[in-house]
């Protein structure tokens, strides 16, 4: 008998080694190239669980989440580089798969091997038919402008279009997402959203940055009430307007709108 | 007579008891969200239930599934390291009948949990680790730390990075079969059927025990075969395998329905072991598990779990236990508030002791790192023949903090 437990656990290893090995010979493709079939098989494996296998962002592990996952068959995208209403780029969904978003539940994929990346942007784009729309194209991609100094005066004419364009309705007239109009904000789905309390470095989830901050004033974040202010400010007021909420989450915190040393 | 009397009452109690202040230790473990810049629901359900990405992570050698991380962990910031403490309020009432005799006792207390270190990630491509050391508190200034689970993972072999197709692991760590010990949300009662060891040998088949598996992920089969063959020393490690081993199988078959998991595990967990009394024992463990979520609201998770174990040497005769549990966690609000419940049952055939144990909990988390919860459980432990009876009601509060 003591034999056979020895036989058999062999066996069982030896067996499941041999359908191991065979199964990821016949699915492995076993070069760098991008493709939509790769791309389609890491995203079963790791995008599946909570974007669900049709993309619809209703995977299994969605449920549990307080903030969805993105319905990729919607083709409506927040963080892009593109204006107002418009696709992303390749690039766009790139940097996302790459950084992730940060204190989400989208983790940075930047591990994941390069090839990898660009097959799972391959393979979201044929999740919604708009991209394969040719209407949609060429895309008009927003170019970012020579920023203005990041200066106490600037910082502080961007207080005044805060509150001249009612930012402060959602995210608070301390940038503490908490303004009156911040318990109802919906996405276009009807699912519930936070405004980013923009005084918590740690809650910002792409805008890191005065540029990526810039870039969301001049793109708006699709599907959501957040507008983009392309048409409506000039390209300085955008700067003054990122420099004042970058000061929000970083040492030169401002307070109404004045040096918080002043303001004591 | 008295004395004797006396002497199990208080054993059979305090056993009873300690039973069931264990802690199953069982917590999100904060250095994975730490190093990904996520949130503990990123992995769990509720901590520490696992979520189907969470599965795929841990499969993927505590990686990012679709990934094989090269970054080593020296070049890693920040440092892979955690600390989670559980301490709780237990009050416990037991009621033991000896024949005609019939005690009662009360007891309640402060259960201080210790502190968990965790330290886990990536050594190099291909190679991972996972080390938990709990520090236990034995008494005033008195610390006894130990180490509970250490391997070291070999991952994707075979197959595309992070796909966790053929995976090595040895050290001392938990086998997987549906529904680890560790990964149960009930805090204050074990699995029944885990606890059972009439041997009181080292081969326990949900401790960490020494052993050298091959393990898996197939994606390409329906939905996904998650399979593990292993053989194992016992919990302790060092025992001869000419007289102490475990062979241990298992396949798990994950199916969606509507993006809402059902799972059909079965296992095998079998071998020899030295007695108390020094009499060789030889063992069989098997059984099967099902797990399914709703497919319309996918906020309720049942599970259900059936094992039949022999032993050819207990006192010289065999023994047979059949028991399992019926289990349901239902998430009302995501990330804050959940209930849940379990119905766990044991049966042994030759001394017709019974055992029925019934578990309903609530939890809520103040942040994904810090929650609370509050547990009522009931244990009815019936020998017939021995006209014994112990029914103890646990009552618990306790926190959990990760940091």
């Amino acid at each position: 008998m003591h034999l056979n437990v020895k036989k058999t656990a062999l066996f069982s290893m030896f067996v499941l080694l041999t359908v191991g090995l065979y199964s990821c010979a016949t699915s492995y493709n076993g070069s760098d190239e991008v493709s939509v079939a790769r791309g389609a098989a890491v995203y079963h494996e790791a995008c599946a669980p909570c974007h669900g296998d049709n993309g619809d962002g209703s995977g299994p592990a969605s449920v549990s989440l307080a903030t969805k996952p993105r319905d990729f068959n919607l083709g409506v995208f927040k963080f892009r580089s593109t204006a107002s209403g418009e696709l992303p780029t390749d690039y766009d969904l790139l940097r996302i798969i790459n950084s992730g978003i940060y204190h989400t539940a989208m983790p940075s994929f930047a591990q994941m091997s390069i090839a990898d990346q660009y097959s799972v942007v391959q393979y979201i784009k044929t999740l919604s038919p708009v991209f394969s729309d040719s209407t949609q194209y060429p895309l008009d991609t927003v170019k970012v402008s020579t920023p203005i100094p990041y200066t106490y005066d600037s910082i502080e004419r961007g207080r005044q279009v805060y509150l001249e364009m009612h930012c402060w309705s959602c995210h608070g007239i301390t940038g503490e997402g908490n303004g009156p109009s911040a318990a109802t904000v919906t996405d276009d789905q009807g699912n519930p959203i936070q405004p980013t309390n923009l005084t918590h470095a740690w809650d910002i989830k792409v805008g890191r940055t005065r540029e990526k901050v810039y870039l969301i004033f001049s793109t708006g974040l699709n599907g959501t009430p957040m507008p983009s202010y392309a048409q409506t400010l000039s390209d300085n007021e955008r700067w003054d307007l990122a420099n004042y909420v970058y000061s929000l989450s970083h040492t030169d915190r401002y307070y109404d709108g004045k040096q918080l040393s002043n303001t004591q | 007579m008295k004395l004797d009397f006396s002497r199990s009452l208080f054993l059979a109690g305090l056993t009873i008891v300690l039973v069931g202040l264990q802690s199953s230790n069982s917590m999100a473990i904060p250095l994975f969200a730490r190093k990904y810049h996520v949130s503990c629901f990123r992995c769990h359900t509720v901590p520490p239930v696992l979520n189907d990405f969470g599965r795929r992570f841990q499969i993927n050698g505590y990686q990012l599934p679709g990934t094989d991380e090269a970054q080593p962990i020296w070049a890693q910031e920040p440092l892979s390291l955690s600390f989670v403490f559980y301490p709780s309020f237990v009050s416990a009432h037991t009621v033991t009948t000896v024949g005609n005799n019939k005690t009662t006792s009360d007891q309640s207390t402060f259960e201080p949990s210790g502190l968990d270190l965790f330290t886990a990630g990536t050594i190099a491509k291909h190679l991972s680790y996972f080390l938990a050391a709990p520090i236990g508190i034995n008494g005033p200034g008195q610390y006894s730390p130990s180490i509970e689970t250490m391997s070291i993972m070999f991952n994707n072999l075979a197959g595309p990075d992070g796909q966790s197709n053929l995976n090595f692991r040895f050290g001392r760590y938990r086998l997987w079969n549906t529904f680890p010990n560790n990964t149960s949300l009930v805090e204050s009662a074990d699995y029944l059927i885990y606890d059972y060891d009439p041997a009181q040998g080292s081969l326990l088949i949900a401790e960490p025990q020494w052993a050298a598996s091959v393990y898996g992920f197939l994606p390409q089969l329906m939905d996904g075969l998650r399979y593990e063959a292993a053989i194992s020393d016992g919990t302790d490690g060092g025992d001869p395998l000419k007289t102490n081993q475990a062979t241990f199988l298992m396949l798990e078959q994950t199916e969606y329905v509507d993006n809402a998991p059902f799972r059909l595990g079965v296992y095998y967990y079998g071998g020899k072991e030295l007695t108390s009394g020094g009499a060789p024992d030889k063992l069989a463990r098997t059984g099967f598990a099902v797990e399914a979520n709703d497919p319309w609201t996918k906020r309720f998770d049942l599970s259900f779990q059936y094992m039949s174990a022999t032993d050819d040497n207990i006192g010289g005769v065999k023994q047979t236990m059949n028991g399992g549990f019926v289990g349901l966690n239902v998430l009302l609000v995501p990330e804050k508030l959940f209930v849940y419940g379990r119905y766990d049952f044991t049966k042994v055939k030759e001394t017709s002791e019974k055992q029925n144990q019934y578990t309903g909990g609530i939890r809520y988390h103040f942040a994904p790192n810090v929650g609370a919860y509050a547990e009522l459980s009931f244990l009815d432990d019936n020998t017939p023949a021995a006209l014994t009876d112990t029914k103890t009601t646990l009552s618990t509060l306790g926190v959990m903090v990760g940091f």
